[in-house]
């Protein structure tokens, strides 16, 4: 089974950038890719509860952050950053430091951004 | 040039915008570089602002390369498949005839050689190819 990174590190509502790369995130899970997903930088904006897409017209990256488990997409890391944006982060991301951020890196076979 | 011994297979991602990134001259590029060596390239598969370079009704600056024209010639040369995401195509106003039919278009906006395909196409690039390279924004 590959292994495939997709770092996220552009905010939720920027376009439809991060729709677009949970997509590409979730139909790799359904070709059977062992997939993580690494939120940096304004990305990690993404994680904010109570997004609502819905009152500007467009999809909400949140939403669908929520049901990647659905997609057996379990392996949700944060850079370490988020702990000072005064924001929650759930549960099921965990927090990386640079450095674990970089063995996160170097143990997968492909990494998209 | 140096001969090589052992040749790869590439997919190549190509994510930028023709005229708001360097992403599609980086990718020609390297895809002649790579052909011209042996390797051979899987697919190129064309993503998000990427699509816009399949997008025929674009016309090139004469004082500029048109990347479009340029991709049409290594498709032809190389039977290079050229693949574009359709949903990021469609809401990008590209189409090919059966779109247009299905979304009652007034015809087809996709350019000679490019392919909509679906986004599986590209994790299957990534899965039998040895190796993935991505030309962001």
């Amino acid at each position: 089974m590959k292994k495939l990174l997709c770092i996220i590190s552009k905010p939720p509502f920027e376009g439809s950038v991060v729709i677009e790369q949970l997509e590409a995130a979730m139909v790799a899970a359904v070709f059977e890719m062992e997939v993580s997903l690494l939120f940096i930088d304004e990305g990690l904006r993404c994680l904010q509860p109570s997004q609502m897409g819905d009152r500007m017209g467009v999809r909400t990256p949140g939403k669908l952050i929520q049901g990647l488990d659905m997609y057996e997409i379990e392996h949700l890391y944060a850079g370490e950053e988020v702990s000072s944006m005064n924001m929650p982060v759930p549960t099921n991301v965990a927090i990386l430091t640079a450095s674990e951020q970089a063995e996160l890196l170097s143990n997968q076979d492909i990494i998209v951004q | 040039m140096t001969e090589l011994t052992q040749t790869y297979t590439f997919t190549l991602a190509v994510y930028g915008s023709p005229y708001a990134s360097m992403a599609h001259t980086h990718a020609l590029k390297f895809s002649s570089a790579l052909l011209a060596q042996g390797h051979t390239i899987t697919r190129v598969f064309f993503y998000r602002e990427g699509v816009y370079v399949a997008l025929n009704a674009r016309v090139a600056p004469q004082d500029e390369d048109d990347v479009t024209a340029q991709w049409q010639a290594l498709q032809s040369e190389y039977d290079l498949s050229l693949h574009v995401c359709i949903a990021n195509a469609l809401k990008r106003g590209i189409v090919d005839q059966s779109e247009a039919e299905r979304y009652d278009k007034s015809g087809a906006t996709i350019a000679a050689g490019f392919e909509l395909v679906g986004l599986g196409q590209l994790i299957d690039g990534m899965l039998t190819s040895d190796r993935y390279i991505e030309f962001p924004a």
